[in-house]
């Protein structure tokens, strides 16, 4: 049969990224897709020679500006690691709550973005609605809304007040409560189940066999988060990683509703435990300039991310790498889209929800 | 088979139906900012000693400082609004406001393809406590100053 | 007036952008900012568009792509930069393959600062586009 190749973005409606796959097509399924990158290379790990260590934080924060949180604290804690500076308490929970805050952030933002994929734009503008409360916690708390820059090496620039924790999780709490209508839709409407499931399906062997990551591994039955190993105070979290079993896009999106609700139940939990009061210290600022190599791990919405950070004792850093969920997702992309009819690739590469500003760097 | 007569979205439309928009009308109706949000630079020319530590430390290179011209120059469309120049200035001559920037025109663009945004304080006469004790050497020169 | 006597289309490319000011752009979309209340609509075609909201500093490799997107849209036209990357590079402007600034590959009509850019400014960022887009229509008229 002819083959017919079509070019799928750069510019493309369904995601405002550009994401290039080259499709070849055999009627309407899809055989193969060969991915292009590079369209968003930024030469991030090279500006380390550039920027010194105290300032390339706010350069890894800005790796993407959707999870620009997780990679921020990703950066500070390697710092910290190699200089053996012990972060404060509360800066440690006030991390680890800005962190789940920005989990729901990213998790609303994907179930609009992957709603609007598959053409429900009513469900997309309230998903849109409801982080933007989220997103006004954030510029009460950091100032920014989407970029936060209150990481620091050694700890975080800024307090929260008891009382506004309190508040906070009064609205989260509330917000919850107001997200259950919008994921019941998710979860019952007729529509979205023809559309998403039974489509994509990731078997766990294959999940295991590509080394699938965060939701999309979580959604093929296998119970793997990295917030587990206990770094970062999520030792002293309960926390059971959300599975599903079925592995298709349908499953995959479930995960991220549930998490949504765990990240809430996590947040509750951090402000029971964190020590209370004002005026704690916030901040151990580092002495001198760091020497040594590090692997850090965090659990981001998209999966896990790897960090490595090698120090020459000199305020540049020799050496950046961060290995980003997405990246690790995209063999399994490609899996997935493979035979797959060209009106579900839309769904498929939204649900192992892309950020190629992370892949790319 | 899911039942098609299932349709989870209807009573939440209907409530959209009667509810108040969610909109914001932005142009006409404007939300103060919160406190403590980040917006613009704003700077104080007249306390400033030139130890040139914000744009040293700067990491998007926004500021450009001359000792001996006595300038401080921002380009507003470079500045990322981290805030590490408003920590680290001993004088207190930077602040962050919550205001947003403004938008910049084509109309704006110098003669020479600069670009808007450009903002600069000059102080013409140097009073003589103002200079600092070791002049050309890049450090802060708080303890002195004060 | 002027910005409510014609509808202007919108197209948004991602130049290398962090996906910050992206989000920003689609959130002017969502119900709380609505910028579909002047009359403008996100289209995914260069040849319907009238105006091109660009984020990001422009990798060596993107710069054929808004180039193409820019001769593909009719006349008149008008170009928002959006977001400090897309204005002058930003905090990406030493990077190695950054051109630093949309202005440095297509003719930018407006400016709009902030990392992320706010909606808000990114609403003022549109509606100056919106004016010198009659502008512009008026002269070649």
């Amino acid at each position: 049969m002819r083959r017919t190749t079509i070019p799928f973005g750069p510019q493309h409606p369904v995601l405002p990224e550009p994401l290039v796959l080259d499709l070849i097509l055999e009627d309407e399924k899809v055989i193969d897709a060969i991915p292009t990158i590079g369209y968003i290379h930024r030469g991030l790990e090279m500006m380390v020679e550039r920027v010194e260590y105290t300032e390339m934080g706010f350069v890894v924060e800005r790796i993407c500006g959707i999870c620009s949180f997780m990679h921020g604290m990703g950066y500070c804690v390697s710092l910290e690691s190699i200089m053996n500076v012990e972060v404060p308490e509360r800066a440690g929970w006030l991390r680890l709550i800005w962190a789940e805050i920005s989990r729901i952030q990213s998790h609303l933002l994907w179930l609009g973005l992957g709603a609007d994929a598959f053409g429900f734009e009513n469900l997309f503008m309230h998903c849109w609605r409801m982080r933007e409360q989220i997103l006004d916690i954030f510029e009460k708390t950091t100032g920014g809304r989407i970029i936060h820059s209150v990481n620091r090496i050694g700890g975080v620039k800024r307090d929260i007040s008891d009382s506004e924790l309190a508040a906070i999780l009064v609205q989260l709490q509330e917000l919850g409560e107001a997200f259950k209508t919008t994921a019941r839709v998710f979860g019952t409407d007729p529509s979205i189940a023809h559309r998403l499931g039974g489509v994509g399906v990731l078997s766990m062997e294959d999940a295991r066999a590509v080394d699938a990551v965060g939701p999309m591994a979580r959604a093929s039955g296998i119970a793997t988060d990295t917030r587990l190993i206990g770094a970062n105070f999520y030792d002293r979290i309960e926390l059971e990683p959300v599975t599903e079993t079925a592995g298709d896009c349908l499953a995959r999106v479930v995960v991220r509703l549930r998490e949504i609700d765990q990240s809430i139940d996590i947040v509750r939990q951090a402000i029971e435990k964190m020590p209370k009061g004002e005026g704690l210290p916030l901040e151990n600022k580092p002495r001198g300039n760091p020497n040594g190599e590090v692997f850090t791990r965090l659990e981001q919405p998209r999966g896990e991310v790897l960090y490595y950070v090698k120090a020459n004792g000199t305020k540049n850093l020799e050496r950046f790498r961060a290995r980003t969920p997405t990246f690790a997702n995209i063999p399994a992309m490609i899996k997935l889209v493979k035979g797959c009819d060209l009106a579900d690739v839309p769904n498929i590469i939204l649900t192992i929800d892309p950020c190629i500003s992370c892949t790319e760097r | 088979m899911p039942n098609p007569l299932k349709l989870p979205m209807i009573p939440r439309a209907l409530r959209n139906l009667v509810s108040k928009p969610a909109t914001r009308r932005y142009p006409f109706e404007i939300r103060p900012r919160f406190a403590g949000a980040r917006g613009t630079i704003e700077f104080d020319v007249e306390t400033c000693n030139y130890c040139m530590l914000c744009a040293r430390r700067c990491p998007a290179a926004a500021i450009t400082v001359s000792r001996e011209e006595r300038t401080w120059a921002i380009e507003q469309l470079t500045c990322i609004a981290c805030g590490v120049c408003v920590d680290v200035c001993s004088k207190h001559s930077l602040s962050m406001s919550v205001n947003s920037r403004a938008v910049h025109l084509r109309s704006e663009v110098g003669p020479q393809g600069q670009r808007p945004g450009h903002e600069e304080w000059h102080k013409p006469a140097p009073a003589a406590t103002d200079i600092p004790a070791v002049a050309g050497v890049p450090a802060p020169a708080a303890s002195q100053g004060a | 007036m002027s910005f409510f006597s014609r509808s202007p289309w919108i197209l948004h490319y991602d130049g290398s952008s962090c996906n910050g000011c992206d989000i920003e752009v689609l959130a002017c979309l969502t119900p709380l900012y609505d910028v579909e209340r002047f009359g403008v609509l996100n289209t995914g075609n260069p040849k319907h568009a009238d105006i091109l909201l660009v984020t990001g500093s422009v990798n060596e490799r993107n710069i054929e792509i808004v180039e193409n997107l820019y001769r593909q849209m009719p006349d008149p036209k008008v170009v928002v930069a959006v977001g400090a990357c897309a204005c002058s590079g930003g905090i990406f402007a030493r990077a190695y393959n950054i051109q630093g600034g949309i202005d440095k590959v297509i003719p930018v009509d407006v400016y709009v600062p902030g990392c992320a850019a706010r909606p808000e400014s990114i609403i003022d960022g549109v509606v100056q586009g919106i004016a010198a887009l009659e502008a512009k229509r008026k002269k070649t008229a």
